[in-house]
């Protein structure tokens, strides 16, 4: 029965062809700074959102480069570490990867501009799904949450420093005052400018910066700000659950979900588009700390709705 | 081709430059920090506090123009500034039944500053601290025994100075104007994380009101150490030392003639806290007090009468207080203290020796959330006294939120006030020699029987004064208005008041003295009182503060009476270019510190502040002129004493490096 075995052979040839075309969707790899916590999740909603378009490769960016496979289509770097891993390893490899494009989430805005610098980075398509909120919202929340706090004060670290003026525009678009400290350039700083800060302004908007907001100065911060009865408005949940008043920030899942969106437009596109702050988010707010400073502040899922609202989204 | 080397060693760089900047990575985002403001740290909200509370911050502080903290009160509703002299600023609640200020508690971080020496007056220790040094001014209105004890029977004036790690750096601020005004300030303060310290001078100068023999000099000096040994640790210590000198008397008076007072303070505090939980913390806290007053004169009748109230007092006070959460809904504070005080005088006591008082105590509250609108305050203090017994002082007090920003308190509360030492044990003498019976037949016919003149001999037998008092508040958040209020109904009644007692003709020429003290007075009073504040917009904050109060005594018509009306209203502006204007207004009805003859007409005062602040490049600086009684000079203390509250113009300059 030749007939019958050409017939089966050209079905299993269609099968396979449509098979493999789907599992031969672009080749992804998600190369993780840390391989638990926060980049976990990340992780596995990049598996829940991208796995069925496409042909997924997850693991520590070492794990990744360890092999001898061929150049993935795109690389998403998950972190920091990630990202550098990536940039260094890239570094290694010869001319089949010189084009392959590169996607940094859960990275801040002033490390993708570092590294957009880098060599490596060449003729490379590199965007970032960045961790920052965007600045319009941080003041839109304060706005929100805190309608009789209008000067808003910030230490003025290494990191936040570029980015003051473009705050400060922001701030003025909603009739908020912006008050940066001198500059901070070392631990001791730290202290002298939080002062001056308290001084001239009714609330602190921390952006990170870890020479000022890090584990050791986090105590003497939390405790100066309340002592002054001045909220702070934070950029992680654990600050809040440390002691500051608000937080405005995306979970990995969020940032992940933003960094799989823009995945599909590359793949729709075959363009990366340029990086974006997070358009997910949530809002924390320390209900006993502002009781304490005798302030009444919506339910952060109402401030969060209404901040989701005044961006136009339901 | 291999790009190895170049872009590592670009990584390389990039990730040193990165380490020494210290970039930013998502771990600042997603790191696991501790708890630093725990439930033990965080103060009560003022819907949830177990009484009226009013806040007076340093900003408003500085902005008032006030120099002395007994003027800063008039922002409390309710309260009564004043004093005997204008070297004694003290403040009252509701009850101008003596102008000492003996029957509100002053603490200054915790430490009580009333005179153990005499009458428990407050005016001097109020003065024993700097101006700039204050973080804040929390005024607790109403009874507070349950709490603090006895003599937070009208409250407490609980004063917070400036941690030491908030004031690095140096600070210095010289005020002039009339009435001799002369104020100098000066701070350093050095340190860090682990351990920051504040060395603050200051000296403080003026004439007193108009037409009294009252200038007065204050000057000071203090230091404040805030160490922290350990993340859950903190141990605060501060000493200081106070020298007053004050003019005392009227011109023309026997009894009392014109004359300088000196009076000086030294004192320790320390207080050593501990974070055991998250809802757990633990309280020790030790102060010494210790003042000399010099004041004697002569007596114009008899030179060889020297009339003295000259000695030295001490204080030592020991609490621990032991904070813990038992559930979400359970919250329990206990703690015991010990109270120590004593004083040498032998011209206000008749002994050389100590005569001493102390007290044992144990104290507790629990805070239960009955219900999500129902908060209950339940708590009492419990002391043994070595010379008048056992006290107790409850309180029970229900928050109920009606919605969130509402909320409805109801309360009881009974205080207490132990007498003084002199209350208990006075005893003042005097050996006239050459009396003249033309002048002084009292003192003649006592030296004539060989007697001396007692005028004052303390029973001993005179008990505490109690207080009970009933209270109804509402403290309304109008977020959306930029508007909190503040109302309390109170009704208030204190008996077993301690009044003085003159003894018969027949007892004192048997030798007994003049004046004794006795549990005979009453008095009692209720109205409403309110604050609100009002943010209209960024710049501007109005305060206005009501009270109107209905006062009965039990002791005839010539007892002292409260103002049926106040009303305060301060506007705070802040203007462009660094201005700062600030325009108090107070209005006070007819009141009496003493007797009914005695009595100050309605008056009217406003109060004017305009400052600026600048740069002089990294040295931050203020320039103001201040006009206290700007309307016009307004008689002061009693009517017919002829001071005045004058008008007073002063300017001001500061800088803080």
């Amino acid at each position: 029965m030749p007939r019958f075995f050409r017939s089966f052979a050209l079905a299993c040839l269609v099968y396979m062809t449509l098979v493999l075309e789907a599992a031969a969707g672009p080749r992804l790899w998600v190369a993780l700074a840390e391989e638990g916590g926060a980049h976990a999740e990340a992780a596995a909603t990049l598996e829940e959102e991208l796995a069925g378009a496409f042909d997924l490769e997850i693991g520590h960016w070492r794990t990744l480069f360890g092999g001898r496979s061929a150049a993935p289509d795109l690389i998403v770097a998950v972190g920091v570490a990630a990202l550098d891993g990536v940039l260094e390893s890239l570094g290694r490899r010869d001319d089949s990867w010189a084009r392959v494009p590169l996607l940094a989430t859960m990275t801040p805005q002033a490390v993708f501009q570092a590294r957009r610098a880098a060599p490596v980075i060449g003729p490379r398509q590199f965007s970032a799904a960045l961790i920052d909120q965007p600045f319009a919202r941080q003041l839109a929340l304060i706005r929100l949450a805190l309608p009789q706090h209008r000067r808003v004060g910030v230490l003025a670290g290494p990191q936040t420093r570029p980015f003051l003026g473009a705050l400060e525009k922001e701030g003025l678009a909603r009739g908020l005052g912006l008050y940066a400290s001198r500059p901070v350039g070392a631990a001791d700083e730290i202290y002298p400018a939080l002062r001056g800060a308290l001084d001239e302004s009714d609330v602190i908007l921390a952006l990170p910066d870890p020479l000022i907001y890090n584990s050791a100065s986090l105590q003497n911060i939390l405790l100066a700000t309340y002592r002054a009865r001045t909220p702070l408005v934070a950029f992680s949940p654990a600050y809040v659950r440390a002691g500051a008043t608000l937080a405005l920030y995306s979970t990995p899942a969020q940032l992940a979900r933003g960094a799989a969106a823009m995945v599909r437009q590359w793949h729709a596109g075959r363009s990366l588009p340029p990086a974006q702050k997070p358009r997910e988010f949530e809002v924390a707010v320390n209900a006993r700390v502002a009781a304490s400073l005798n302030l009444s502040i919506e339910p952060p899922a109402a401030l969060a709705a209404e901040l989701r609202r005044l961006e136009g989204r339901p | 081709m291999k790009k190895g080397s170049p872009a590592a060693a670009w990584l390389l760089a990039m990730t040193c430059a990165g380490a020494a900047a210290s970039e930013s990575t998502e771990l600042d985002y997603f790191a696991e920090l501790p708890t630093v403001l725990t439930v033990t740290r965080l103060a009560q909200p003022l819907d949830e506090t177990p009484g009226a509370v009013t806040l007076i911050d340093r900003a408003t502080l500085r902005r008032s123009g006030a120099r002395e903290l007994a003027d800063v009160l008039r922002l409390a509703p309710g309260y009564l500034a004043g004093g005997y002299n204008g070297a004694n600023p003290t403040a009252a609640y509701h009850a101008p039944i003596d102008d000492f200020g003996i029957r509100n508690l002053v603490l200054v971080d915790g430490r009580p500053v009333y005179s153990a020496y005499s009458l428990g007056g407050t005016a001097r220790g109020m003065m024993g601290v700097l101006l700039e040094d204050i973080e804040r001014v929390e005024v607790l209105r109403g009874s507070n025994s349950a709490a603090y004890g006895a003599n937070a029977m009208f409250g407490v004036i609980n004063i917070v100075t400036r941690n030491a790690a908030d004031t690095q750096g140096a600070e210095v601020a010289v005020t002039r104007g009339a009435g001799a005004i002369n104020d100098h300030y000066a701070r350093l303060g050095w340190g860090g994380a682990a351990g920051s310290f504040r060395l603050s001078a200051g000296r403080r100068s003026d004439s007193g009101y108009g037409g009294a023999h009252d200038d007065k000099a204050v000057r000071q000096l203090h230091l404040r150490a805030d160490l922290r040994p350990a993340a859950d640790r903190e141990l605060m210590f501060s000493a200081g030392a106070v020298e007053f000198s004050g003019g005392e008397g009227f011109a023309r008076s026997v009894g009392n003639p014109e004359r300088t007072a000196d009076w000086r303070n030294i004192h320790f505090d320390a207080q050593w806290r501990r974070q055991v939980a998250a809802t757990e913390a633990l309280k020790l806290t030790a102060s010494y007090d210790e003042e000399t007053l010099r004041d004697a004169f002569v007596h114009a009748f008899d030179p060889s009468v020297i009339v003295s109230s000259s000695g030295t007092g001490r204080r030592f006070n020991l609490e621990f207080q032991h904070q813990r959460g038992l559930s979400d809904r359970l919250r329990v504070v206990w703690g015991a203290g010990y109270k120590y005080e004593d004083v040498v005088s032998p011209p206000l006591y008749h002994t050389a020796r100590p005569v001493a008082l102390h007290e044992e105590r144990l104290f507790g509250n629990l805070e239960w959330r009955l219900h999500s609108r129902w908060l209950i305050n339940a708590g009492g203090f419990a002391a043994r006294h070595s010379r008048t017994g056992s006290y107790f002082a409850p309180r029970l007090m229900a928050n109920y939120l009606v919605r969130p920003g509402h909320a409805l308190r109801f309360g009881l509360t009974g205080a207490t006030r132990t007498p003084t030492l002199f209350e208990l044990a006075g005893d003042v003498r005097f050996y006239p020699k050459n009396a003249d019976p033309l002048t002084n037949p009292d003192f003649w016919r006592l030296a004539a029987l060989g007697r001396p003149y007692r005028p004052f001999e303390s029973s001993g037998q005179v008990d505490a004064e109690t207080l009970r008092s009933v209270e109804m508040g509402y403290f309304g958040h109008l977020r959306d208005w930029g508007m909190t209020l503040d109302v309390r109904l109170f009704d208030e009644r204190l008996s077993r008041q301690i009044v003085t007692r003159t003894r018969s003709a027949a007892e004192v020429l048997a030798g007994r003295g003049v004046v004794d003290f006795v549990n005979a007075g009453a008095f009692s009073t209720s109205g409403l009182e309110y604050q609100l504040r009002w943010k209209p917009n960024d710049g501007a904050e109005l305060w206005l503060n009501q009270a109107f109060q209905n006062t009965r005594r039990n002791n005839g018509e010539d007892g002292p009476f409260a103002p049926a009306r106040a009303t305060t209203l301060a506007w705070f502006q802040k203007l462009p270019q660094g201005f700062d204007l600030v325009a108090i207004f107070q209005t006070l009805g007819a009141l009496s510190w003493q007797k009914r003859q005695d009595a100050l007409p309605s008056r009217q005062r406003l109060d004017l502040r305009l400052a600026k602040r600048f740069l002089l490049g990294n040295t931050r600086a203020e320039a103001a002129v201040a006009v206290q009684a700007a309307n016009g000079s307004q008689p002061a203390h009693q009517g017919d004493s002829g001071f005045a509250l004058e008008r007073r113009a002063y300017a001001s300059l500061r800088f803080e490096l």
